[in-house]
This record gives structure tokens, C-alpha cells and sequence, in this order.
């Protein structure tokens, strides 16, 4: 029995994906959903570890007449509480741009950083996500130079598909710059 | 050809896992066993902690046991293989050609059981890829050879033009440094243990019997002032005899590319650093060795086990004069040259700033003083708030940053002057932070940094009008090339 097999077609051409060099762009909006229920989660975490420590260990040399243990729990809430007001101002603060020599980072409301990797440099990259990145369909972007400990410089807030267009355009243009 | 042999390590690997826990538990023994013999009768709880702490060490030699069991290697024609891991295995494969370091390292317990550790590095920034913890010393011998001959690392050459520090030099840089710091940290870390007895001896007797001689406050002050002094002079013999057993037989040789350096008089440590690997050179002058016309050497390197020293980076040289210090750096970097440094200043808003910030120390100061002397601590204000006001001035006065010869250049540094010096090529990425006071008065800070694993190699200017921080920022990196860097 004869198949007939049709030819392999020939591999399309790379084509260089465009992430419109040298505009900064800016984060998935979904992403302060992400930092707002990881402030939460986070200090909710710290709350039901750390109040039992101050009504046990506090107890002890306090008189509960005048101290009631409660310095946790509103610590605790004031920070959650701030997390979820911020996330709005880090968004808009948060930013990255591919130019034709490096990748610049932008982010922080009260300390403010723009950080300069040249594409040379960079060595490879990671695309990780959380429990909610994942919920909310986003991942981060790291990005690894040679002789650093860790990554110097990671883009939270990306679709996947955006972080593989800006992995794939990093790398090659890497190889552009060598 | 013969087949490589797999080897385990030295049965003396778990004698010195036991021996490193107990060191490191030795100071808990010692502070129970003085509280219970000075103080009040030892707290239950304490025994209870050393037994608890017997029982740990028990379980600690457990994994010392299985790594001998489970760790094995073999060097095959063009690599190191490592097997190891119980329940997690592993096996890593380091292609000779890419390690750029072996560092032999004897204790004087490693010493005494005829063994050492060989410690193997590549270009990666994680520490060390390979650390064989114990092997004989033939063992070591034969793997330096075998490693030294087919790694990245030159064969070593005759000697050439040596860097030595004798026992003289040792002890003046010993004695130009103070650690204080370290025995204060140790006195308190003491005092938890020893703290009723302490305060009993402090109050009871000591204080009692100067208040005999003098009015009551000037009793503390004197007290306290001597108790200062104990601090310091303590802290001056320390530097000296930790720097005379870290140093011993201090030789540094360039040989081919790497710069040889073998030190310790009871651990003895030998170390091949290729030059190429150094991102950053950095310069020490202590006020004392400043003050006499010497300096410290230090040389960051992308991967270092030295994690002891300053920052990470490997100290080349534990005092040199400053007049040679040119020398050696120029044997790293043949370009540089940290004569005639046409230093750039940065912006004057830094006074303010730095008078703000030492204004606070100061009221912090005062206030630790409130519980001892109440009011009168304010006294103690004024002359701390003219002294932030030098201090602030002469910082600024001190730092600078210059572009020269395809270095970036700064200064810092009051008490200690600080100078660091990093080829632009070698600058991997680059920082501008503001924080929330620079905002608004619009200054930067900028950070060039280099391959390097430790936050020691970055060089950092501070309070840049923020324009200038951003030309710098840009310029560094059209500089830097597309080179790899390390």
C-alpha cells in the first residue's frame, strides 16, 4: 500500500520577533492583582506566626490589665493594607525597554532604580513563575549575567508569549552584539 | 591508556565534620559552663540547651558519615567527575579546561591527620564547583598536578619578582587596624549568659569603689572610659596576632598569567588566581597606614572562597607602601595608573545630606546615654553636632569619581579611605537609584558592576546630580563593549 507522503515543507525563515526597541513598555495590568494577594497572603502568613509568639512570649511580663497583645496584628494589617495601595503607583513606576545595546529596567515608587544591562552581557535567561502568577497567567523574566550570583534584574507581570518574544530577542540580538 | 580510578575521600572527612561542629558549639559549652561556675547556680534550661545541643551533634556526623560513603571522584583525560548524594544524587562533570583555580588549604587539624582540602573553581560565580574536604596530601599533590596541567591555569614558571610581608610587616599592619568590633560582638554575644553576675560585679564593686575616689557621675564616665579603652586595646592585640596567623609567610609571585599567593602559619593556604579573572582593584588605607604612607590591597575576582576577607575579594597584600602600590596593581592592570587621579566631585547637596544623617547617630548616641546620666546627656549634643558637621563636610570633600584610561574610578571614605578602581570593559550592568530624599533634591546614585560574585567588585558613585549620573550611566555602557566580560 502506497501512501502518498507529501513533502516536508521547508522551515519558514527566522524572523527576529520585534519588541518595539527602544520604547519602554509596560507591565501586564494584571500583575498588581498578583503583588495585592501576595501582600495579603504575606502578611497573613506573618500574622498567624508571628501574633501566638507575642500572646505567648510577651504574656509572660505583661500585665494584661494595661497590654493587650496587639501590636502584631496591626502591624501586620498596616502592611498588608499599604501592599494593596501601592501595587497602582509600583505598576506605573514599573518599566522596561530593549534598545539596540542594552535592556533597561525601571521600577520603585519611594527608592527609585533604572538598572542597564548591556545584551552583550547577558549570559542566559530564566522564565519562572509563582502559584499566583500562574493563577493569573503571568511569569517573570530573569535575566543572568556571567560571574553574578543570581540574576541581576527580573521583568515580574509578562504573558508568557511576551516573555518568550523578549527572551528570543535579547538572545538572538545578543549574538548581533558579540 | 589506563582507566581513571574512582577514589572516595579521606576517613578523616568525618572527623572533621565532628570537629567543625564542636567548634563552632564551643562557645555555648564555655559560656554555660561560666555562668553556672560564676553565676548564681546554672539554669536548668541551660543544661537542658547543651544536652539538646549534644544530641544535634550526634545527628550532624550523620551526614558527615553518608557524604563519605556516597562522594567519590575520578579525573578522566578531559575532566573532573563528581559523584555524591544520598538521597538527592548528583553527579557534576567539569571539563578540565574550564576550571581557573585550585586552591590547597591545610588546617593545623588537617595538618596533624596528614590530610588537606583541594578546592576547585570555574568562571561560574557560585563558590566552589569542587571541594574535595579531606584528602591526603600526595592525593592533593597529584590532583593540583593533574588539575594545574590541563586547566585554564599556566604551568607555573621560575620565580619572578616576588611580593613578601615578614613578621615585622605583618605585626605594623596588624597594628594599624583595629577589631574592636569582633570582641565587642563577643562580649555581648557573653553577656546573655553571664548577664546577673556581670551587672552584679559592674554595680556592686567596680562602680562602688570608684564613687569612693569621685563624684558619682564622673564615676561612670571614667568607667565607661576605661572600659573604651579595654575595648580598643583588646580589639588592637587581636588585629595583630589574627593578622601575624593569617599572613605568615606572606609570598605573592607573578607567574604566567596568575599571581601565586601562599600565606597562614597554622592553616596554610596556596592559591592560583589567573589575572584575566580580576574585575576589580580595590585600595585600603586604614588612618594609621594612611598616616604613615601604606595601604591594603584587595583584587575581586569573579568567584573567590575567600569569603572571610573584606568584602569576598582576595587581600593581595596585607600592607604595602603606597609608593609601590602601583607595582602590583599595574601587574593586574598594566594600564592603570591611581597617580595623578583628576577626581571628579560630586554634588555639594551631599553635605546636607550627610549632616543629616550624622545628626541622627548623634541623637541616637545621646539617647543611649539618657538611662545612665538623664539629662545631662544632652550635653553631649553640641559637641557631636559640630563633629557631624565636619565629618559631613570632609566626606565630601573625599569623594570623587574620575574616568581614566578606561577606568572608573572612585573614592570614599573618612576613617578608612577607600579606592576602587574598574576597567570599563569589565562592567557587566549598571545601576541609578534614587532614594526618597535624592528625589527630591534630584541625585542619583550609580553603580557600574563588574563579573563578580560579591557586592565588593561594584563600583559606587554616590550623589550625583542626577543628569550626570545618567550621562555616566549611558556612557558606561557604550564603553563596556560587547565583550563577555570575565
Amino acid at each position: 500500500m502506497d501512501f502518498d507522503i507529501a513533502p516536508t515543507p521547508a522551515p519558514a525563515p527566522f524572523v527576529k520577533p520585534v519588541i518595539d526597541e527602544g520604547r519602554a513598555q509596560q507591565l501586564d495590568p494584571k500583575i498588581k492583582r498578583v503583588w495585592q494577594y501576595g501582600s495579603l497572603i504575606g502578611w497573613g502568613i506573618t500574622l498567624l506566626i508571628a501574633g501566638p509568639f507575642e500572646l505567648l512570649i510577651l504574656r509572660k511580663g505583661a500585665d494584661w490589665n494595661i497590654y493587650f497583645p496587639i501590636f502584631t496584628p496591626i502591624v501586620c494589617i498596616s502592611f498588608a493594607l499599604l501592599g494593596w495601595w501601592i501595587a497602582d503607583k509600583q505598576y506605573r513606576a514599573w518599566t522596561y525597554a530593549l534598545t539596540s545595546h542594552e535592556l533597561v529596567l525601571s521600577h520603585g515608587v519611594v527608592w527609585r532604580s533604572r538598572r542597564c544591562v548591556a545584551r552583550g552581557k547577558v549570559q542566559h535567561i530564566d522564565i519562572n513563575s509563582g502559584p499566583l502568577d500562574r493563577r493569573f497567567g503571568l511569569v517573570n523574566v530573569s535575566i543572568y549575567v556571567a560571574g553574578a550570583l543570581g540574576s541581576v534584574g527580573s521583568i515580574p507581570g509578562l504573558t508568557p508569549g511576551r516573555a518568550e518574544e523578549l527572551r528570543t530577542a535579547i538572545l538572538v540580538g545578543r549574538d548581533d552584539h558579540a | 591508556m589506563t582507566m581513571p580510578e574512582r577514589k572516595r575521600l579521606h576517613p578523616a572527612t568525618i572527623l572533621m565534620a565532628a570537629g567543625k561542629f564542636g567548634k563552632d558549639f564551643l562557645f555555648g559549652i564555655v559560656a554555660v559552663i561560666g555562668a553556672t561556675m560564676f553565676g548564681k547556680g546554672g539554669d536548668r534550661s541551660e543544661w537542658i540547651f547543651l544536652v539538646l545541643g549534644g544530641a544535634i551533634g550526634v545527628f550532624a556526623i550523620i551526614p558527615a558519615i553518608f557524604k563519605y560513603l556516597n562522594f567519590t571522584y575520578e579525573i578522566t583525560n578531559d575532566s573532573l567527575n563528581i559523584w555524591s548524594g544520598l538521597f538527592f544524587k548528583q553527579n557534576r562533570t567539569i571539563p578540565l579546561e574550564r576550571i581557573q583555580n585550585v586552591t590547597v588549604k591545610k588546617g593545623v587539624i588537617q595538618n596533624l591527620l596528614g590530610v588537606c582540602s583541594v578546592m576547585i573553581e570555574t568562571a561560574s560565580g557560585a563558590g566552589a564547583e569542587a571541594d574535595l574536604s579531606v584528602v591526603t596530601h600526595a592525593e592533593a599533590d597529584r590532583l593540583v598536578q593533574i588539575l594545574r596541567r590541563d586547566s585554564s591555569i599556566p604551568a607555573e614558571e621560575s620565580p619572578s619578582a616576588a611580593f613578601t610581608a615578614g613578621l615585622k610587616d605583618l605585626i605594623m599592619a596588624g597594628a594599624t587596624q583595629n577589631k574592636a568590633g569582633i570582641i565587642f560582638i563577643f562580649v555581648v554575644g557573653l553577656f546573655q549568659y553571664v548577664q546577673e553576675p556581670a551587672i552584679d560585679f559592674f554595680t556592686k564593686r567596680v562602680l562602688k569603689n570608684a564613687e569612693h575616689w569621685v563624684a558619682s557621675t564622673s564615676a561612670y564616665l571614667i568607667v565607661g572610659g576605661l572600659l573604651l579603652f579595654g575595648f580598643l586595646f583588646v580589639g588592637w592585640l587581636w588585629s595583630i596576632v589574627t593578622t601575624v596567623i593569617a599572613y605568615y609567610g606572606f609570598r605573592l609571585e607573578p607567574s604566567a598569567g596568575v599571581l601565586r599567593i601562599r600565606r597562614g602559619l597554622f592553616t596554610q593556604l596556596q592559591t592560583a588566581v589567573p589575572l584575566h579573572r580580576i574585575q576589580t582593584v580595590r585600595m585600603h588605607e586604614p588612618i594609621l597606614q594612611r598616616m604613615m604612607g601604606y595601604c591594603v590591597l584587595f583584587a575581586d575576582s569573579a568567584a573567590s572562597f575567600e569569603d572571610k576577607q573584606a568584602g569576598g575579594a582576595i587581600q593581595l597584600i596585607p600592607m604595602i607602601r603606597k609608593s609601590n602600590a602601583g607595582d602590583l596593581t599595574s601587574l593586574i592592570f598594566p594600564a592603570l595608573n591611581l597617580a595623578d587621579v583628576e577626581w571628579q566631585k560630586v554634588s555639594p547637596l551631599t553635605v546636607r545630606r550627610g549632616f543629616i544623617r550624622y545628626c541622627f547617630t548623634s541623637l541616637v548616641l545621646s539617647g543611649m546615654l539618657l538611662p545612665l546620666v538623664h539629662a545631662k546627656a544632652l550635653f553631649a549634643l553640641p559637641p557631636l553636632l559640630i563633629i557631624s558637621w565636619f565629618a559631613a563636610k570632609k566626606r565630601y570633600e573625599v569623594l570623587g569619581y574620575a574616568t581614566k584610561d578606561g577606568f572608573l574610578l572612585s573614592r570614599s571614605g573618612i576613617w578608612k579611605r577607600y579606592i576602587s578602581a574598574l576597567p570599563v570593559d569589565r562592567v557587566q550592568w549598571t545601576a541609578r537609584t534614587q532614594d526618597f530624599f535624592q528625589t527630591r533634591l534630584n541625585l542619583a546614585n550609580v553603580s557600574a558592576v563588574p563579573a563578580s560574585s560579591t557586592m565588593a567588585g561594584r563600583v559606587e558613585i554616590v550623589d550625583l546630580p542626577l543628569e550626570i549620573a545618567s550621562q555616566i550611566q549611558e556612557s558606561l555602557l557604550r564603553d563596556a563593549g560587547d565583550a563577555a566580560g570575565v
